[in-house]
């Protein structure tokens, strides 16, 4: 590759790094049930779920600026 | 004084100092033949001699009140037991009848009985027989009669051995322990029952038996011959008692047999009837339940007809020491068959006493059947007729005169019911419209629940050859001190308790062995105290899994036998805690157990009866919480990250997970995610290895429902189990 060639594929690069953005969305998870059953009957045994989650979780992805 | 001691003293003296007056009588007894709301015959024997004996008797305690009647017919069994009798008539119904025996030298013991009533109260019988040897059981039996205040007796024959005066001294003394204590108005008396004997093959020695030893004159004709063996009345609108002798058989009684067959076919046809329910009581089955015993076709083709076209309802069996309970059965052709709109039940078979014999013989209309010591309670009122089978040990609690005078169907607690298959400690009858018997409780209905629970698991493991699996052995199950082959050797068990309800209130628990190598040997059953399967269990593999002690039994007889486990919570500890069977281990003995396996032929039974409750203790077992994540904060795509942890806690190993679910929420578009799975970490290091993979999906909405749905159902351990959820962005 040519050096003018080099330096253009650069310059693009430079450019659309430029343009590019983090965005931060934020998720969570809770355990909304559970079947549990007793081995020696085969009855359902009643398991509480309230409270179980994980908590406020973020995910960062990277979109372009201008979008 | 020992009973046998007591009896053969005074027989002796009777026979060789007939001089001596010592005092009254003994062998105080009471039979029904005839019209028992009105008529009962009083016997008793002399202690050695008894001048001008009699009876005095009436209706209230005030011995002033009383009559006196002398004896009416005197009967000698043999050379030495003689026997008075004082026959009743003009009696009350439904009415206690105070007495005393009385002769020159005074008057004996106190004694009450009530007469049956003419119109339709309830009442409850005593039906059994074989009280020829095992004089222990015998007396325990007849104390428990004592406890249950029938209002008579029924009894199917064979009362001694060999027909002896002394063995009948014996019998009519151990007799007496039916008698119930009673303090009426200040003073002792002994409740009597009356009974209503039948010939066995025991006393074909002598076919005038009963009316020599006892004085039933069934025809009514004041002669003690070869034909008093046979008749029927009505105990009253409710019942009709039949009495036949079975032995008429025997060569050389065609004439009798022919006689009584008439009489039976005429009789339930013009008196059959005359009463609500109708019962029959002979000594040998028509079908022994037992393959030692041949079948009685004579027997069948005499009367199996004659009792469904006249609407018999219950026919109590003897002879085989053995007990079983039928369905509503009806004649086809050489054999019963089972009918479900009306039949005769049949019930026996004679193990009153008489050591139990293998009650391996089932047929296709038997309910159950199993070798116990027994007889049977029947309750009979106007629309129901209730039977159930005794078996005798100490824990029945006696019914007082006053309980039973304010219930005449009560029975008193604690009474070792025996459970049957299906229908549990009572089978109900009803009546169709053509009379005959319908079993209402069939399938386990009544008061409580029943159950008959089948093994799922058992196996032996010897120490001799301490690495080898013996499940589906054919020699079945073994239990030994010391066995020349394997050394010590115990088996183990465990029933399917699958559907049972969690919790329950369980009234009685009784474990079914059919025995086939009997010991003399003590015998212990515990719990096991882990999980096992019968497919690997050894006796390596079983160290230390026994558990707590349940129950000991010596397996003294062939044939189907049944351990009351008393410590009933043992089912509830199972279905709660884990179902982990039980152990059963020689206590000391050097004589070994044998029983069969589910393979080798009848495995264990647990009959359980119960009553479901709504909550029990220890029912919750499960709880889930929390797990700390060490990342919140997620950023790349394709990277897979914990996005759930949470800890669920069994506080037993009875429990497995089969279906997880979350809900997403948030900004985040779940659809996005390239997967979700969900993992048990079972190293609990926090991380999603891939070998720990249990589930996968993906959310079919933004912020929807997943259902992790395992292939395979997670077994829970006891304690912690972490569980993840990862997101693959």
């Amino acid at each position: 590759m040519k050096l003018i060639q080099k330096l253009s594929l650069l310059a693009m690069m430079v450019l659309l790094t430029a343009c590019m953005a983090e965005e931060k969305v934020d998720l969570n998870v809770k355990l909304s049930g559970v079947k549990v059953t007793r081995l020696s009957n085969g009855d359902t045994i009643n398991v509480e779920t309230e409270g179980v989650n994980s908590g406020n979780l973020t995910y960062t992805t990277t979109v372009l600026a201008n979008q | 004084m020992n009973t046998i001691v007591r009896a053969f003293i005074s027989i002796a003296l009777l026979v060789s100092i007939p001089s001596i007056a010592l005092s009254a009588t003994q062998f105080n007894r009471l039979v029904w033949d005839a019209d028992p709301a009105h008529q009962a015959t009083i016997g008793f024997s002399p202690l050695v001699i008894s001048i001008n004996p009699y009876v005095k008797y009436g209706f209230d305690t005030n011995e002033d009140n009383w009559s006196r009647v002398w004896v009416t017919d005197t009967q000698h069994f043999q050379v030495g037991l003689m026997s008075h009798f004082v026959r009743l008539s003009g009696l009350p119904a439904n009415s206690p009848v105070y007495y005393r025996v009385c002769d020159l030298m005074g008057c004996g013991q106190r004694l009450w009985f009530k007469t049956a009533p003419e119109d339709n109260s309830p009442f409850v019988v005593v039906a059994g027989g074989d009280t020829r040897t095992g004089l222990w059981n015998r007396r325990a039996g007849n104390r428990l009669i004592s406890k249950i205040r029938p209002l008579f007796i029924m009894h199917g024959g064979d009362y001694t051995n060999l027909n002896t005066f002394v063995e009948m001294g014996v019998y009519l003394a151990d007799w007496e322990l039916t008698f119930s204590d009673d303090v009426i108005n200040g003073e002792s008396y002994k409740r009597i029952y009356p009974f209503v004997p039948t010939h066995g093959n025991h006393e074909d020695s002598d076919y005038s038996t009963l009316c020599k030893v006892f004085g039933v004159d069934y025809n009514q004709d004041g002669n003690c011959d070869n034909s008093d063996t046979f008749g029927a009345f009505n105990v009253s609108p409710l019942l009709r008692v039949y009495t036949l002798n079975s032995q008429y058989k025997n060569s050389g009684y065609a004439s009798y047999a022919t006689a009584m067959n008439e009489w039976l076919y005429s009789d339930l046809a013009t008196h059959g009837g005359s009463a609500a329910w109708r019962m029959a009581q002979y000594h040998k089955p028509m079908f022994p339940h037992y393959t030692g015993k041949s079948d009685n076709k004579e027997l069948f083709d005499w009367w199996a007809d004659a009792f469904y076209r006249h609407s018999m309802n219950v026919v109590v069996e003897s002879d085989t020491h053995i007990n079983k309970l039928t369905r509503a059965i009806r004649p086809d052709g050489d054999d019963f068959v089972a009918v479900d709109d009306g039949g005769t039940v049949y019930v026996g078979e004679g193990s009153w006493g008489a050591p139990s014999r293998s009650a391996n013989k089932p047929k296709d209309w038997t309910i159950d059947l199993a070798s116990i010591q027994q007889f049977k309670v029947i309750q009979v009122a106007e629309d129901e007729l209730t039977v159930r089978t005794a078996q005798f040990d100490n824990s029945a609690s006696s019914l007082s005169r006053e309980a039973r005078e304010a219930d005449a169907l009560a029975l008193p607690e604690g009474v070792n019911w025996w459970l049957a298959n299906e229908v549990g400690d009572k089978v109900i009858l009803s009546r169709t419209a053509e009379q005959l018997s319908l079993i209402e409780n069939g399938g386990g209905a009544g008061d409580g629940l029943f159950v008959s629970l089948a093994l799922t698991d058992d196996a032996f493991v010897a120490k001799n050859e301490s690495d080898r699996n013996f499940d589906g052995s054919s020699e079945g199950l073994l239990v030994d001190g010391l066995d020349i082959n394997y050394g010590q050797v115990f088996s183990l068990m465990k029933f399917d308790l699958m559907n049972m309800p969690s919790c329950i209130d369980s009234d009685s628990a009784k474990l079914a062995l059919n025995i086939t190598n009997t010991s003399l040997g003590s015998f212990d059953i515990f719990t096991a105290n882990r999980r096992w399967q019968e497919e690997n269990i050894t006796w390596d593999s079983a160290s230390g899994i026994v558990g707590d002690y349940v129950a000991s039994f010596t397996p003294n007889s062939d044939g189907m036998m049944e351990i009351d486990l008393g410590s009933t919570g043992i089912i509830q500890d199972w279905l709660l805690q884990g179902n982990y069977g039980l152990v059963i281990r020689d206590h000391h003995a050097l004589d070994g157990l044998d029983f069969t396996s589910k393979e080798s032929g009848n495995g264990a039974v647990l009959k359980l009866a119960f009553d479901e409750q709504e909550t029990c203790e220890g029912s919750d077992t499960v709880e889930v919480a929390n797990q700390a994540l060490e990342k919140q904060n997620f950023k790349g795509e394709g990277v897979k990250e914990v996005v759930l942890a949470i800890t669920m806690t069994s506080d037993n190993d009875n429990a497995r997970l089969e279906e997880l679910a979350i809900t997403a929420g948030g900004d985040f578009d779940e659809t996005q995610l390239m997967a979700v799975e969900l993992y048990i970490d079972e190293n609990k290091d926090g991380v999603a290895d891939p070998a720990e993979l249990s589930a996968s999906g993906t959310y079919a909405t933004d912020n929807g429902e997943l259902v992790f749905v395992l292939d395979s159902p997670y077994y829970l351990p006891e304690g912690d189990t972490s569980l993840l959820v990862t997101y693959q962005f």
